[in-house]
């Protein structure tokens, strides 16, 4: 399958899943005015990704995002955290900026809610 | 609470009831997606100016996120009452208040949501958060009816509202959020 990039915008953040990889990253500002319709082109290619694939690494790091987006954000890791392998080998950093901890406590909602295994980088990427 | 909002006098009563010392930003009237975009970032740049903690900076960008997002949604065109936000602070408080025209029908569900909010007790709320979280379904238009519990919580429940009769189906919603430093967690 392709690569799949979707640039940043002034309200939306920079999308790339590379299958070679095996790598998602989603970093900038999320507040879409309708984030089902932003997140539609994710949600295609993840599930073309999963047919092929039984694990990866998601690396997020959001300045802000709005309810719709984190709903959005929780609908993709139910996709990885449904898929019993998926689940097991597949990792999310949640990159923090400066120790933020409001942006870190949202992390862990989503891990606690999914199960998946989240990391807690400080500031820089790692992929 | 704000009863008449005019800018003029929206500023006046922040003045005299809540004892504002400083003021950071002030937006007023119609407003649009680039608008809430540019008002956040500039919101954040005040509070880093200001030493505001990470925290807190990141708290009132998400609140206002959703404050903007709701107001730009759901604005009516009128001719005197226009939509506010304003961010002021005290003693290294936060205060944040908003306001809007909403219909009656929006009057009654939002009336029904945050009457809800207020009577769940405080040792519950993270659990109802999560539940409404994970239960909350998207609309076609990408709402997830989550603004207003995500303000309740990120406020730690500090939230006050009230809402006025301008006319036969329209009606002034006024919000009020309190945050204090005591409400970032330690990272």
């Amino acid at each position: 399958m392709a690569r799949l990039e979707i640039e940043a915008t002034t309200s939306t953040p920079e999308i790339i899943l590379d299958p070679g990889a095996k790598t998602l990253q989603i970093k900038g500002i999320c507040t879409p005015e309708n984030p089902r319709l932003f997140f539609d082109p994710l949600f295609e290619a993840m599930e073309l990704f999963q047919k092929n694939n039984d694990r990866i690494l998601i690396e997020i790091c959001l300045d802000y995002f709005n309810t719709g987006s984190s709903k959005c954000l929780l609908n993709l890791f139910y996709m990885i955290s449904n898929n019993q392998q998926m689940k097991q080998n597949s990792e999310v950093n949640w990159v923090i900026e400066d120790s933020d901890p409001d942006i870190k406590e949202s992390g862990l909602l989503f891990e606690e809610i999914t199960g998946l295994k989240f990391n807690y980088p400080n500031n820089k990427s790692l992929l | 609470m704000i009863e008449k909002p005019k800018i003029e006098e929206i500023l006046d009563v922040i003045v005299k009831k809540e004892q504002i010392s400083d003021y950071l930003l002030v937006v007023y009237g119609p407003l649009n997606q680039d608008v809430l975009v540019s008002t956040i970032r500039l919101a954040e740049s005040k509070l880093r100016l200001q030493q505001f903690p990470q925290g807190l900076i990141s708290k009132t960008k998400a609140i206002c996120a959703e404050i903007l997002q709701n107001i730009n949604k759901h604005q009516f065109k009128h001719d005197t009452y226009q939509p506010y936000l304003v961010i002021g602070s005290k003693d290294h408080t936060l205060f944040i208040y908003a306001g809007n025209i909403i219909s009656e029908k929006s009057k009654a569900i939002i009336t029904e949501k945050l009457e809800n909010y207020l009577s769940i007790k405080e040792e519950n709320f993270k659990s109802f958060y999560t539940n409404a979280f994970k239960n909350a379904v998207l609309t076609e238009d990408g709402n997830a009816g989550l603004g207003l519990l995500e303000m309740f919580y990120r406020s730690n429940r500090n939230f006050k509202y009230n809402i006025n009769k301008l006319s036969e189906n329209l009606f002034s919603f006024n919000l009020n959020i309190e945050l204090s430093q005591q409400l970032v967690p330690q990272s």
